[in-house]
């Protein structure tokens, strides 16, 4: 039942994110322009027959349930802009984000936790302040100038995405993690593991961290998500082609078809790590 | 709370420096002058030239006056709407609390800055300056009320809990006078730590967004649009101690959310 219960609500969340999107874009005061209309090529019945193709999308309710119906037969329609098939561009690009991002999360995990727990057994130590100002000055760096720092001064090519979206994550790891390390620290029944003279490597993976291991599951479902906003800068300013820059080259021509498709996915992976990670939570509570 | 006196010093010094920055830039920041195109700093360009002629320092003073003064705002709208609509969840029945919860779930499944990149991409992109601005920081005060409603209806839920309040509702006192006399006041610092949360991530978006072309139209300067003239730098961005002059943006940049991120860390409720 919950397993039927979680997909239930994944379903809820994209179904009715994909019509708020939709409904947001259509409804919003440029949606009406167009910058094919610059063309000056283009016959006075091509731009009729464009007005006429925005003025269709503004009946939301039965554009919404075509998509719907299509989408249940696997047709996810065609990019205006891009005149390709959504299905064909989301084929190409989607594997190429989402690997980047299960490798940044990973990436950024082993970072953020990890200093996270070096700062933690080194309290007031140079070791701490070093982890505490460079993880503060990560996290007042845009994810597009990281991109653009990398560009400049690194390899643009390869793993420059990863790392950026890694080092964006990274801060917020640490800070969530070093938190909960210090909280836990100060229940009484690690300071009674202290009195009793157990080692710290034991206190710290005995009685320290497996109290906060529900809430960093937690964190990991959230990661995915900010590491999708991450990406979006990463690879428009280091030309990846993934989603993040399809949703980019949507975004500005106003390709409402792939602009939906998108916030489908976008919602989809967001939701289901989140679903996932409650799943976890949930197995690692019941085990507790 | 030394350390946060300094930075309030700080910063308080550089939005005094900005909003004068009519009288402190030596030129105006769409001001071109076609014999100094890219140049280097002197005399009367400190910050060097752009690839345009405009003055550097100029477009600094002005990008940055209009990041500081409009972040905040778009922090305080989205504050405001998280008063509101977490609030409402919290004080208005069941029915309601469900609605706004699914409503916050929903505006949270979807990573930040899709949202608002989907959002701003379908305003219009080639209105005059002022409205661009206008429209980027409204959308980023628009679509931030999730997190922060969700922390304020904990909070009113908390409170609405508590004795005092219990007995406020046994003694007859209207639904209406509760939440402003009772609530609200015990509710602000919460909201003042939501818009001091807010505001560097409001000032890095408006920099992502601009380094994607989706903020601020030209001339107009800001720090995304700043960040987003660097992308054409990169050959001279190599050797970054001949051409320092370029970094000016990112230091200002980093070092204004820095302080900010100090700040925020213990959030007391007011400057």
């Amino acid at each position: 039942m919950p397993v039927l219960r979680a997909l239930g609500r994944i379903l809820l969340v994209v179904v009715a994110g994909g019509f708020l999107a939709q409904a947001l874009i259509v409804f919003a005061p440029g949606y009406s322009a167009d910058e094919r209309e610059l063309d000056p090529g283009l016959s006075a019945e091509t731009r009729q027959t464009m007005l006429q193709e925005k003025a269709k999308d503004r009946q939301l309710l039965g554009n919404y349930g075509r998509f719907l119906s299509g989408l249940a037969r696997g047709e996810l329609g065609t990019s205006r802009s891009l005149g390709r098939p959504v299905k064909e561009l989301l084929e190409d690009r989607l594997p190429v984000t989402l690997l980047a991002i299960a490798k940044s999360v990973t990436l950024g995990w082993c970072l953020g936790f990890t200093l996270a727990v070096i700062c933690f057994a080194y309290p007031g130590s140079p070791i701490e302040t070093l982890g505490l100002v460079s993880t503060n000055l990560l996290l007042c760096l845009p994810a597009a100038l990281m991109a653009l720092l990398l560009l400049i001064w690194g390899d643009a090519r390869g793993s420059a995405g990863v790392w950026v979206v890694a080092l964006a994550l990274t801060p917020r790891i640490f800070r969530y993690s070093y938190n909960l390390l210090r909280q836990s620290h100060e229940s009484p029944h690690v300071l009674l593991a202290m009195a009793k003279g157990l080692g710290p490597i034991r206190i710290l993976f005995h009685h320290v961290i497996p109290p906060i291991a529900g809430q960093l599951i937690a964190l990991v479902g959230l990661s995915v998500s900010l590491g999708l906003s991450a990406a979006i800068p990463a690879e428009v300013v280091l030309d990846i082609p993934g989603i993040g820059q399809l949703a980019w080259q949507a975004a500005l021509s106003r390709d409402l078809p792939l602009l939906v498709n998108l916030t489908f996915v976008v919602a989809l992976i967001g939701t289901t790590a989140n679903a996932l990670s409650d799943y976890l939570l949930a197995e690692t509570v019941a085990g507790q | 709370m030394k350390l946060r006196r300094i930075i309030a010093f700080i910063l308080i010094g550089l939005a005094v420096v900005l909003l004068a920055a009519r009288w402190v830039a030596p030129h105006g920041y769409e001001q071109q002058f076609r014999d100094f195109i890219a140049a280097s700093p002197t005399k009367d360009f400190p910050l060097g030239t752009d690839a345009l002629g405009r003055d550097r320092l100029a477009r600094l003073l002005y990008g940055s006056r209009l990041s500081l003064l409009l972040a905040p705002a778009a922090a305080a709208v989205s504050v405001f709407l998280a008063a509101l609509i977490g609030g409402l969840a919290a004080f208005a029945g069941k029915r309601w609390e469900r609605a706004i919860l699914l409503a916050t779930d929903l505006t949270l499944s979807l990573p930040w800055l899709f949202l608002i990149l989907t959002i701003r991409g379908a305003m219009p992109l080639d209105v005059q300056p002022e409205i661009s601005v206008l429209i980027t920081f409204l959308v980023l005060g628009l679509l931030g009320w999730a997190g922060p409603a969700r922390v304020v209806r904990a909070g009113v839920k908390q409170i609405n809990a508590s004795d005092f309040v219990f007995q406020a509702n046994a003694m007859g006192t209207p639904p209406r006078r509760i939440f402003f006399h009772y609530i609200l006041p015990n509710v602000r610092p919460l909201l003042f730590a939501q818009f001091w949360i807010s505001l560097p991530v409001f000032i890095l978006s408006e920099a992502n967004l601009g380094a994607m072309g989706l903020s601020v139209s030209e001339p107009m300067p800001s720090w995304g649009n700043l960040l987003r003239e660097l992308e054409s730098q990169t050959s001279a961005l190599e050797h970054p101690l001949q051409n320092w002059w370029l970094l000016a943006p990112i230091v200002l940049l980093v070092g204004v959310v820095s302080l900010l991120q100090v700040w925020q860390q213990r959030p007391k409720g007011s400057l």
